[in-house]
C-alpha cells in the first residue's frame, strides 16, 4: 500500500491551498492526511504525528512570511526525528526564496513553485513508483550533484481543478455554517508592496484567471446541500476584473445558477478593489446575500498612491466607501500609512481619511516587504533593505515620519495585531453582527445596529486622535531626543492600553447581548436550522475553545467559593 | 468537554471563569482581514552590537571588531566596499559570540587620513535564528592616534522594533502567574503593572496576579525597557466572571 502524503499547515479555517492538495492527490490514488499546525508549541505533536505516518511526502505550505522560518524549521525537525519521507516545502514564500531554502534548510528535498496541483501530482507518482524525481516541472530539487532546477509549469485552468477537500465539519459563525471558497485566483492590478501580485505574475499563465459561474455554484451546491453551508466567504484576493459590465454579466449569471438551485438563502463574503465598487454591481451582490466587503483602501495619501502603484485615486476611496454607506453594506477596511516615501502631510490625509469613515471598522500598518514583489526590488535597487530574506525592513525616508512609525507600532502593537486586540474585536463584532441581521433578522434592529456602528466609531476615533497626538510630537519635538521619545512612546501605549480595557469590556457585553438577542428573538427556524440544534453560542464557544493562540486560549478558574488560595 | 457540555457550562454559569479577552478570533470566521504586523529581524539583532577599535603601525591598520551582544553568535561573510585603503588581511570569528574579526589595511598614502571597509555577517542567535547585516566601518587617522566608527548608525531613537508578549503560568485560583517573554535576551529592565488585585512584585521576569473576587476586567501590563535597544509594552486582560 502506498504510503500517505502528510500536508502540514495552518488550519485555523479550511485551509484552501492544502485541501485543493489533497483533492488533487487523492483523485490520482494518494491518501492525503492535513496536519494542522498553529503554533511553535505544537511542532512536537506535529512531529510526532508525522512520524505516525510515516508518509511517503511531507508537503509544507509556507504561505505566510511571518511563520516561514517556523514552517521551514519543522523540516528540520522531521529529518531530525527520523522521517524518510521526501519534504517539499510550496506557497509564495518557497515560490521565491527557493535558493535560501535550499541553502539553509537541508531537510527540505524539493521546493514546488506557484501553484502545486499538478506538480505535487507528478511528485508524489514519481515518488511511489520509484522514478528520479530531478526536472519535474514547477520544482526545485536536491540531486547528488547540486540543485536541479526543472523550470516552471504552465498554469491549468482553473475548472479543471478538483473541488477543494472538505473533509470534517464546517466552521460556524454565530451557529452558520461557513465555507471558504475562491472563485479566482491572482489579480489584475500590480500594486508594489502585494505578495498575490508578484506570485501570479511571476507564474506560467495569465495573472489573473477566474473559474466559471457554473463551476463555482457547483461547488456551492455541493457545500449548502452536503455540509449544511450558508455562509460563503470568498477569499478571491479580487472578486472583480476592471469592468463593471463584465462583473455584473458574472454575478448575474451565478445569481441565475443560485437560484436554479434554491439557493436564495445564503451570505457571501468578497473582496475588492475601490474602483470596482459600482452602484448597480453592489446593489446586485446584496441581493445575492453579500454582507460584507474588505475593500482594499490601503493608501489615501497622494505619495502613497503613486509610490505603491495603486493606480487607483483619493477620489475612488472615498466613493466606494459612500457607495457601501449608501446601500447600507458592510465593509471594513485597511491603511497602510507608512510606506518607504510617507510624509507627514500624507499621514495627516489618511488620518483624515480614517476620520471621516471611522463608522467602518479599519486598521493600519506599514506597508511591508514580501518576496518577490516590486516593493523589495526598489528598495534593494536603492540599498534601503535592512534585515534578512525571512525578514526585509527598511527606514522611511523622512526621519521625522520613521520616528512616528516606531511610535505607532510600540504603542499600538496589541491593539493593530493581535488576535484578540481590540482592531480584530471591533471587525469581528460587526461582522458576527452582520451574520445576525441576516440570519436572525428580528435579533437586529436599527437602534442596536447604531450601537455598534457607535462602537467601532469611537475605537477609529480613539486611535486617530492618539495618532494625531504622535504625529504633533515628532513635528514639534527633536526626534533624536531617545528620552524623551521613549517617555512619550510610554505615555501613549499605556492610554492606549487603558482605553483598549474599556472597548474590550464594552465589546464583551455587546457581544452577550447579541447572542441574547438572538435565543430571545430569533424565530424557531432560525434557531433550529441555523444553529442546528446547539445553542448559538456554543458555535463561538467553539470557537474561543479552539482559538489557542498564545493570546487566545480561553482559561477557566474555578468559583472563589471554591478555591483554596 | 465536548461543545454543548462546554456551553451548558457558559450558560448555565456553573463555574466563574478567568478568561482572556479572545471574543472573535481574527483567524476562523472570516471577519477580518487583519494587517500584516512588522516583520522584523530583531531577535537576534541588526548588527547594532557590533563595535570597533584600532591600531596603527606606520601605513597598517589593525582593526578589531567584535560583537558585544553575549549571547549570540556571528559569522562573518565578507568585507568589501574598501575605499583609501587596500585590505591585506582578515581574521574572521569562529562562530562563538566571544570571537572577534581582524582586518589589516594598508592605507593608500601617508597623508590618507580615512579609509572605509564594509562587513557583510550573519548574526546568530540561541535557538539558531539568523539575521543578515552589513555594517560599514570608518578609520579616521589622526596625529593623536587611529579611531574606528559605525557609518550610517541609525540615530534614531527606538530603533530596535522590540517584542514583549506576556505569557500565563502555573494557575491557583484566583492567583496567575505571569512571565515576560521576549526574544531579545541582551539588557532588559522588566516591570510590570495591575488594574485590579495584586502583584507579589513590581519587577521581574515572572509575578503572580492574585485578582480581585470582584466580577470584571482586569490588564497587567507588561513593560520591558531595552535601554538604547528600545521599549515594548504588552497587556493582558483577564475577566472575573460571577459565580
Amino acid at each position: 500500500m502506498t504510503r500517505p502524503v502528510a500536508l502540514i499547515g495552518a488550519e485555523f479555517e479550511e485551509n484552501l491551498s492544502l485541501r485543493y492538495l489533497a483533492a488533487a492527490i487523492e483523485a490520482h490514488g494518494f491518501v492525503a492526511e492535513i496536519v494542522p499546525f498553529h503554533d511553535p508549541a505544537e511542532a512536537g505533536a506535529v512531529v510526532a504525528r508525522v512520524a505516525a505516518l510515516d508518509p511517503l511526502v511531507v508537503g509544507i505550505s509556507v504561505p505566510f512570511q511571518l511563520r516561514a522560518r517556523e514552517f521551514l524549521g519543522l523540516a528540520q525537525s522531521l529529518r531530525a526525528a527520523g522521517s524518510r519521507a521526501h519534504i517539499v516545502a510550496g506557497g509564495h514564500f518557497a515560490t521565491f526564496e527557493y535558493d535560501n531554502i535550499m541553502r539553509e534548510f537541508p531537510a527540505v528535498d524539493s521546493i514546488v513553485r506557484h501553484e502545486g496541483e499538478h506538480t505535487l501530482i507528478e511528485l508524489c507518482s514519481r515518488l511511489r513508483d520509484g522514478t528520479a524525481v530531478a526536472g519535474i516541472a514547477g520544482t526545485l530539487t536536491r540531486a547528488p550533484d547540486g540543485i536541479v532546477d526543472g523550470g516552471t509549469r504552465r498554469l491549468a485552468p482553473l475548472d479543471e481543478l478538483p473541488y477543494p477537500d472538505r473533509r470534517g465539519e464546517p466552521h460556524e459563525v454565530m451557529g452558520v455554517p461557513a465555507s471558504p471558497i475562491v472563485g479566482s485566483r491572482g489579480c489584475y492590478a500590480d500594486c508594489a508592496f502585494c505578495c498575490i501580485y508578484a506570485y501570479a505574475e511571476n507564474a506560467d499563465g495569465a495573472r489573473y484567471r477566474r473559474r466559471s459561474p457554473e463551476n463555482v455554484a457547483e461547488e456551492m451546491r455541493r457545500e449548502y446541500v452536503e455540509r449544511g453551508v450558508r455562509l460563503f466567504i470568498f477569499h478571491d484576493d479580487n472578486f472583480f476584473v476592471p469592468s463593471a459590465k463584465l462583473n455584473i454579466a458574472r454575478y448575474s449569471r451565478l445569481q441565475e445558477l443560485l437560484d436554479g438551485y434554491g439557493m436564495n438563502d445564503i451570505a457571501l463574503v468578497i473582496k475588492c478593489r475601490p474602483n470596482d465598487v459600482d452602484p448597480e454591481l453592489f446593489g446586485l451582490l446584496r441581493r445575492m446575500g453579500m454582507i460584507r466587503a474588505y475593500v482594499g483602501i490601503e493608501t489615501n495619501s497622494d505619495e502613497g498612491i503613486v509610490s505603491l502603484n495603486r493606480r487607483i485615486t483619493s477620489q475612488d476611496n472615498r466613493r466606494a466607501l459612500t457607495v457601501f454607506r449608501e446601500l447600507d453594506i458592510y465593509c471594513s477596511y485597511n491603511v497602510l500609512i507608512f510606506d518607504p516615501e510617507a510624509t507627514l502631510d500624507g499621514v495627516t490625509r489618511n488620518l483624515d481619511f480614517m476620520h471621516g469613515f471611522s463608522d467602518v471598522p479599519f486598521n493600519f500598518c506599514r506597508a511591508e516587504v514580501y518576496a518577490g514583489t516590486p516593493l523589495k526590488q526598489i528598495l534593494e535597487r536603492q540599498g534601503r533593505l535592512k534585515g534578512d530574506w525571512f525578514a526585509w525592513g527598511y527606514e522611511m525616508r523622512d526621519p521625522q515620519v520613521e520616528v512616528l512609525f516606531r511610535i505607532a507600532i510600540t504603542a499600538f502593537g496589541a491593539r493593530n495585531f493581535k488576535h484578540d486586540g481590540v482592531a480584530n474585536l471591533n471587525l469581528g463584532i460587526r461582522f458576527d453582527h452582520e451574520v445576525v441581521r441576516h440570519f436572525y433578522p428580528d435579533a437586529s434592529d436599527p437602534a442596536w445596529h447604531g450601537r455598534l456602528v457607535d462602537f467601532s466609531t469611537r475605537v477609529g476615533h480613539d486611535s486617530i486622535a492618539l495618532m494625531r497626538e504622535a504625529h504633533a510630537f515628532v513635528s514639534a519635538e527633536d526626534i533624536y531626543d531617545s528620552a524623551r521619545v521613549k517617555a512619550f512612546t510610554l505615555d501613549l501605549a499605556r492610554r492606549v492600553a487603558r482605553a483598549d480595557l474599556g472597548f474590550v469590556g464594552e465589546c464583551k457585553r455587546l457581544r452577550r447581548e447579541m447572542e441574547q438577542r438572538v435565543v430571545t428573538r430569533a424565530d424557531d427556524r432560525g434557531r433550529r436550522v441555523w444553529s442546528r440544534g446547539m445553542p448559538p453560542w456554543a458555535a463561538e464557544s467553539f470557537r474561543l475553545g479552539s482559538s489557542v493562540g498564545r493570546e487566545l486560549s480561553t482559561e477557566r478558574l474555578p468559583a472563589p467559593g471554591r478555591l483554596a488560595i | 468537554m465536548g461543545i454543548k457540555d462546554q456551553a451548558r457550562r457558559i450558560a448555565a454559569g456553573a463555574s466563574v471563569a478567568v478568561a482572556t479577552s479572545g471574543l472573535s478570533s481574527c483567524n476562523d470566521n472570516g471577519a477580518v482581514d487583519p494587517p500584516p504586523p512588522p516583520l522584523q529581524c530583531n531577535t537576534v539583532n541588526m548588527g547594532q552590537t557590533l563595535s570597533a577599535s584600532a591600531t596603527r603601525d606606520a601605513d597598517l591598520v589593525d582593526v578589531t571588531v567584535r560583537n558585544t551582544l553575549g549571547y549570540a553568535g556571528w559569522r562573518v561573510d565578507r568585507v568589501t566596499a574598501l575605499t583609501g585603503a587596500t585590505l591585506v588581511s582578515t581574521r574572521l570569528p569562529a562562530g562563538s559570540s566571544n570571537d572577534s574579526l581582524g582586518v589589516r589595511l594598508r592605507l593608500e598614502s601617508e597623508t590618507t587620513t580615512q579609509a572605509t571597509f564594509t562587513v557583510e555577517a550573519t548574526m546568530i542567535g540561541p535557538s539558531n535564528e539568523m539575521c543578515a547585516v552589513q555594517r560599514t566601518f570608518v578609520v579616521t587617522i589622526s596625529p593623536t592616534g587611529v579611531q574606528v566608527s559605525l557609518a550610517d548608525v541609525d540615530r534614531l531613537p527606538l530603533a530596535a522594533r522590540q517584542r514583549a508578549e506576556i505569557r500565563m503560568g502555573n494557575r491557583a485560583g484566583r492567583v496567575v502567574e505571569l512571565r515576560a517573554a521576549t526574544p531579545w535576551l541582551g539588557e532588559r529592565v522588566v516591570s510590570w503593572a495591575v488594574t485590579g488585585g495584586d502583584l507579589d512584585a513590581k519587577t521581574g521576569p515572572a509575578v503572580r496576579w492574585t485578582l480581585p473576587v470582584t466580577p470584571g476586567i482586569y490588564q497587567a501590563e507588561l513593560v520591558i525597557d531595552f535601554g538604547d535597544e528600545g521599549l515594548a509594552l504588552d497587556t493582558l486582560l483577564l475577566e472575573v466572571r460571577e459565580a
